[in-house]
């Protein structure tokens, strides 16, 4: 297995391919789908991209990787249209989006390419649960906070009647508008790292 | 020379065959899911234009419609024993405070306004996002409403000596929906009959 060198500023790039993930997760709801949409992309494209690997000559790798990740995408978006219409409205174009996210192209780039499917699937079948656990948290977080409730879009799950927890009314609206989720991100990351001192120290 | 030619051709061609596939996969899926597709952007559109119309009429309205190239919308008429009753603008595009507001426009057949939806909207949370029906009845103000009973100089906000409350902190948003509903309205007034044709 390939670790990326130390010095790589992967971290990075693993932030800035979460910000458009959490943009539009402003609940419970939203989060999961776009966490699993992102899950999902990730893994279609690590097996596709590695199992045809051996053909892929390095310096058209990334043309390669993005015509790839380019079709799963169009696929996805095109079932949630079919199936989940209410919920790609209000996902909007952070579907398509996933297609050039910086950490699905850099997970395809630094394992895919350079494992066979089943060892980079384990490598990045993990990462990409922790991007779902992440954009899911910010999601709840915002949806507690900004608006006092939770699962308050159940009505957007076809078929499914779960009736939603409120708290209280009204919240901290500033968590419900763009920059709310990068606060929400910022915030995490800051206790994450806390909680990390406390253990190593 | 010629060597180095041959090898990037044939470097090439993984990337045509990947292509390929991807392009055969994505037809496959627009297949088996554009019918559905359709359905939804159907059922969507018919919520919203029966949310606007609410006179009888016994046409297929959905299909009955006109694109107006002028305006960049689709009016959908109504008819009653083939006597025109109304029709619904949409979606009628505005520019918000920053993004673009989509609404729908219900008119009587005399120019009478029977409904004004937002559609669309990426207003400020709290602020400007109040011109939607789902943060407050702001948008009922333009139920009733047509050119005869409502002067020019009255289609806009109380700031700028309107009839329209201006959601206090949001100017701009309902500014500029009062004049696309305005604009609407002029519009139907001078191509009334050629609307309906």
């Amino acid at each position: 297995m390939n670790i990326p060198d130390k010095n790589s500023n992967s971290d990075l790039i693993v932030i800035l391919g979460l910000c458009p993930l959490v943009a539009k997760s402003t609940t419970l709801l939203t989060g999961i789908t776009m966490g699993f949409s992102a899950l999902l992309i990730i893994l279609f494209c690590i097996v596709s991209v590695s199992s045809c690997r051996r053909y892929i000559p390095p310096n058209l790798s990334l043309s390669i990787i993005l015509i790839i990740s380019v079709t799963w995408v169009s696929v996805l978006d095109l079932f949630l249209q079919a199936y989940w219409f209410e919920m790609r409205q209000v996902l909007g174009i952070y579907i398509p989006l996933l297609a050039m996210n910086s950490f699905v192209l850099l997970s395809l780039e630094q394992t895919a390419l350079r494992n066979s499917p089943v060892a980079a699937l384990t490598n990045s079948l993990r990462r990409g649960t922790e991007i779902f656990c992440i954009v899911t948290l910010v999601g709840a977080l915002r949806e507690i906070f900004g608006q006092g409730s939770l699962l308050s879009d159940a009505k957007l799950l076809p078929g499914i009647d779960i009736s939603e927890w409120s708290f209280v009314d009204g919240g901290y609206t500033l968590l419900l508008s763009a920059p709310g989720a990068l606060l929400g991100l910022g915030l995490l990351i800051a206790a994450y790292r806390q909680i990390e001192r406390r253990r190593t120290v | 020379m010629i060597e180095k030619k041959k090898n990037r051709q044939q470097s090439l061609i993984p990337v045509f065959i990947i292509a390929l596939v991807g392009c055969i996969i994505i037809f496959v899926a627009n297949r088996l899911t554009s019918d559905q597709i359709d359905l939804n952007k159907h059922a969507t559109a018919i919520e919203m234009i029966e949310a606007v119309m609410p006179l009888t009429y016994d046409n297929d309205l959905y299909n009955d419609r006109m694109d107006i190239a002028e305006l960049s919308t689709t009016v959908y008429r109504a008819r009653f024993n083939a006597d025109n009753v109304g029709l619904v603008f949409m979606p009628v595009s505005t520019m918000g405070y920053k993004d673009t507001i989509k609404m729908a426009i219900g008119l009587s057949y005399e120019g009478v306004i029977i409904g004004v939806r937002i559609i669309e909207q990426h207003e400020t949370v709290d602020l400007g996002d109040n011109i939607d029906q789902l943060n407050s009845d702001w948008i009922n103000n333009f139920d009733n409403r047509s050119l005869d009973n409502t002067q020019d100089t009255a289609w806009a906000v109380t700031n700028d000596d309107g009839e329209f409350d201006q959601l206090s902190g949001a100017t701009i948003s309902p500014r500029n929906v009062i004049n696309a509903v305005k604009n609407t309205l002029d519009f139907y007034e001078v191509n009334r009959d050629s609307l309906y044709n």
